[in-house]
């Protein structure tokens, strides 16, 4: 079991090294500089296309459910969050109810 | 408040921890709390040595690199190339702390809590930080983040103990919905974070790059999606702010 504990160590010393890029390109940025605004736009054009992968590429448990309860359900937490008026947690608990629903089936 | 003075105004003001703390109970500790739940599942159906399995949290404290290695390791690939994969997890991460970061600066301030608040650094806690953090004074920022990160990550060993335990218990649309609170919660949370135009832009554009960008390159999707996309979107919104 000494391999898992390596190997632990070694990925965790990879993933903290991208953490400590960004304290270091942090102290050359203003927080209203146009560089933080295009690492803004960055992050969130990647965390959206995160969020694709869990609707078209699945992995573990999701990747058992049909494409078509992840897209609907997904319609469906942008569709409760504004009809609610802008709430996240109507939003998420519409696209659980329809999922789980939708799975059910 | 107390009357300013030089040393009060350079240095971080710790009564941010406890509230960073109780900023923990909220609907994205709930539905981190979910996506847990499924990682210690996950640790289960591989028969994961339950140990390590939880010490990934800590240690790494980022989900999509957690799953790597620990998928990567059930699959007895290299060390090398497990710790690549979840490298390759993990350079989402560096925008994010930037991103947090600067919205914590405290001139003249010790830097070793950077470091220490930087290992906290997640989706979750950022999308965190852009909904609540502003109303947080200043020199209370770094000290509420890392109150925050380190009441969720310890929180997070319990969840994935206790989804370790359920995984045979819990039917399979259930779990699975609980896995689908992610994808949901982070939506809704960019969506409820933009404050500039460019930012729809960039959403909109990572995600219809993301689908394409994963054909072509599955290992580095996210990263070449955001760098186009994001600077895409920038672009044309810095070139309608010249033209007006």
């Amino acid at each position: 079991m000494t391999g898992v504990w390596l190997n632990l160590a070694a990925a965790a010393a990879a993933t903290y090294c991208w953490r400590l890029f960004g304290v270091m390109a942090s102290r050359r940025m203003a927080a209203d500089s146009p560089l933080i605004l295009w690492v803004r736009a960055v992050a969130t054009a990647l965390i959206a296309a995160l969020v694709m992968r869990f609707v078209y590429a699945p992995s573990g448990l999701l990747a058992e459910t049909q494409l078509s309860s992840r897209i609907l359900a997904l319609a469906a937490a942008v569709g409760g969050y504004f009809v609610a008026g802008k709430r996240i947690e109507a939003g998420v608990a519409t696209a659980a109810i329809v999922f789980v629903i939708l799975e059910s089936l | 408040m107390r009357p300013p003075d030089a040393a009060d105004q350079s240095s971080y003001d710790w009564r941010g921890l406890p509230a960073g703390m109780r900023a923990a109970a909220s609907l994205a500790g709930l539905v981190m709390a979910a996506s847990f739940l499924g990682f210690g599942a996950l640790l289960r159906s591989l028969d994961f040595d339950l140990v390590a399995g939880l010490a990934t949290v800590p240690l790494i404290w980022a989900l999509p690199g957690q799953v790597v290695f620990v998928d990567s390791f059930d699959k007895t690939l290299t060390m090398v190339a497990t710790t690549l994969a979840v490298s390759i997890t993990a350079v989402r991460l560096m925008p994010l702390t930037v991103l947090v970061l600067a919205q914590t600066r405290v001139p003249g301030a010790a830097r070793w809590p950077e470091f220490l608040a930087a290992h906290f650094v997640a989706i979750t806690l950022w999308l965190l930080s852009n909904q609540k953090m502003d109303v947080v004074p200043y020199r209370r920022r770094l000290p509420w983040l890392i109150g925050l990160g380190a009441t969720l990550c310890a929180s997070m060993v319990v969840f994935s103990a206790l989804g370790y335990v359920l995984a045979d218990a819990l039917p399979v649309p259930l779990a699975a919905t609980l896995v689908f609170f992610t994808p949901a919660f982070f939506l809704l949370s960019l969506l409820s974070g933009l404050r500039w135009r460019l930012e729809y832009a960039a959403l909109l554009l990572g995600a219809i790059l993301g689908p394409i960008t994963y054909r072509i390159a599955p290992d580095f999707d996210l990263f070449v999606a955001g760098i186009i996309g994001g600077t895409a979107a920038f672009a044309v919104g810095h070139m309608m702010k010249e033209r007006r």
